[in-house]
């Protein structure tokens, strides 16, 4: 049986630096940071004191009042990408068998707003003001089951939360979805909104945040920098899209995932499973590592993330290694968990549209055990056709997935 | 529980929109004779928001076994007022 093929035709995307592909990819190609200090809680407490916090996100202008009231943060960032995404594809649901539209969202951490705000309001005044929506706001599943409502999506409807692959995971299990037939069209990536007193306090308890800078690769690396943000890519198969005359950004060609079984928060310094995970990505796209022209690095700026990727990079592609651009989103947005997936995949498919590869910014010094050519804070013209995008998660759950430009 | 006073336009107005808030696109306005289940759609998840929305806002306390017994938006209103309220009962 011919395997049915999945392209990318329609982009949304909410992150500190930008709202809505233009301003995002104008935002990155221009290298522009939006890690400053916190402003939605007191951080004298603590060591960090900077994220990315998304700062004119105003939910009315996606969805109505009653449901932006109803719902947590994450799930306004999930609806918004949504309804940005399918404007975006020109694809109109009402017209297609809502049984073959399906929805596949990571998150890493859930409903942290209204779940915080329930834990300290039963603290203050009791039980009895406990919200009786408490659990359908906050469960990971919030998003995708309100996207699915919102856009009478009656397909497979799932929720990936493998923390900071989420969206990858989302992303890869949507793209099976479609070729096994089960759908013709997946909305599909993540949503994190994690800015939250305890979330900050346990990351910064944990001491894998930056005081200073999200600076990936560099050797004064500090650690990675929270951030806020979604992504939602309308995935179709290739005939249903090219029939309607759709805009194609790319192929989702590969998904590769594996588990590090080592560690719960530590990479494998050698990086032997997260070359093995970028090999079943390219694997599954019919791709030799010698195709590859761009790697969306997970590229966190912690010690030994950065370390252990290059390795694993250099494992995999060997001498050419060095010839792969690699840039990681991260030093302008932060780290958005279980949205960064989803947000790097948004980058991947406009930087095969463009041939343009953002930069890492916030690099400045050498690091003899990171030596490959990070795209070092100006963007760089570079013909792209093929992009894998790298997600290694607490737990160990890495997954990667690759893009191929789509020739017609 | 008459620990606080409420008048009727108040009660009214809270019930009217607590309603709006649960039901969102469905709301239109709302009479005292509709029926919560079969007029307006309040299915037993909604009742619970409407409730904790109610009580929350009036600070007020409406026992499940008195929801139970809320055929119309009319019962709501009477409830609340004849328990806290400060003119005429209604109903």
């Amino acid at each position: 049986m011919k395997k049915r093929r999945v392209v990318v035709t329609g982009l949304g995307v909410l992150a500190a630096n930008g709202i809505g592909k233009t301003a995002f990819w104008e935002a990155n190609i221009n290298g522009k940071s939006a890690i400053g200090s916190i402003e939605k809680f007191d951080t004298s407490q603590f060591r960090t004191k900077i994220a990315a916090e998304i700062r004119d996100f105003d939910p009315l202008g996606y969805m109505e009042e009653m449901i932006a009231n109803k719902v947590d943060r994450f799930t306004q960032f999930a609806i918004a990408c949504t309804k940005m995404a399918l404007e975006d594809s020109c694809l109109q649901l009402t017209q297609v068998d809502p049984y073959r539209a399906g929805v596949a969202l990571g998150s890493g951490l859930g409903g942290m707003f209204f779940y915080e705000k329930q834990i300290l309001t039963m603290q203050q005044y009791g039980h009895s003001k406990t919200h009786p929506a408490s659990i359908p706001r906050v469960m990971p599943n919030a998003p995708s089951a309100n996207v699915s409502i919102e856009f009478q999506c009656k397909g497979p409807n799932l929720t990936i939360s493998t923390a900071c692959s989420s969206s990858n995971h989302a992303l890869g299990q949507a793209l099976e979805i479609i070729r096994q037939d089960k759908a013709d069209i997946m909305l599909a990536g993540g949503t994190e909104a994690p800015l939250v007193f305890y979330n900050f306090a346990g990351f910064d308890a944990l001491r894998v945040m930056s005081t200073e800078a999200c600076r990936p690769f560099d050797r004064d690396r500090d650690g990675l920098v929270m951030g806020e943000g979604a992504a939602v890519l309308v995935l179709e198969e290739l005939e249903h899209a090219v029939q309607r005359k759709a805009k194609i950004y790319a192929e989702l060609a590969g998904y590769g995932l594996t588990s590090s079984a080592g560690h719960m928060v530590m990479p494998d310094p050698e990086g032997e499973d997260a070359a093995q995970t970028m090999a079943l990505a390219l694997k599954d796209a019919c791709l030799q590592p010698s195709d590859l022209d761009y790697i969306n690095a997970h590229g966190t700026a912690t010690q030994a993330n950065d370390k252990a990727e290059t390795k694993a990079i250099k494992k995999l592609f060997g001498k050419n290694a060095y010839n792969i651009p690699i840039s990681s989103t991260k030093s302008m947005i932060g780290h958005t968990l279980g949205a960064t997936g989803a947000i790097e995949a948004v980058v991947c498919c406009l930087s095969i549209v463009n041939n343009l590869i953002p930069p890492t910014i916030n690099y400045h010094v050498p690091d003899p055990e990171c030596d490959l050519d990070y795209v070092p804070n100006q963007a760089k013209r570079h013909r792209v056709d093929a992009a894998l995008s790298n997600a290694f998660a607490f737990g160990g759950n890495n997954a990667a997935i690759t893009f191929k430009r789509y020739e017609g | 529980m008459k620990d606080k006073t409420i008048n009727l336009d108040e009660v009214k107005g809270q019930v009217t929109k607590s309603l709006k808030n649960v039901l969102g696109k469905k709301a239109t306005n709302f009479s005292l004779e509709q029926r919560l289940i079969e007029d307006l759609g309040v299915d037993s998840f909604a009742s619970l928001e409407l409730i904790f929305e109610l009580e929350d806002t009036l600070d007020v306390k409406i026992p499940d076994s008195e929801v139970k017994k809320m055929i119309t938006v009319g019962d709501v209103v009477a409830y609340i007022h004849n328990n806290h309220g400060t003119e005429q009962n209604v109903h």
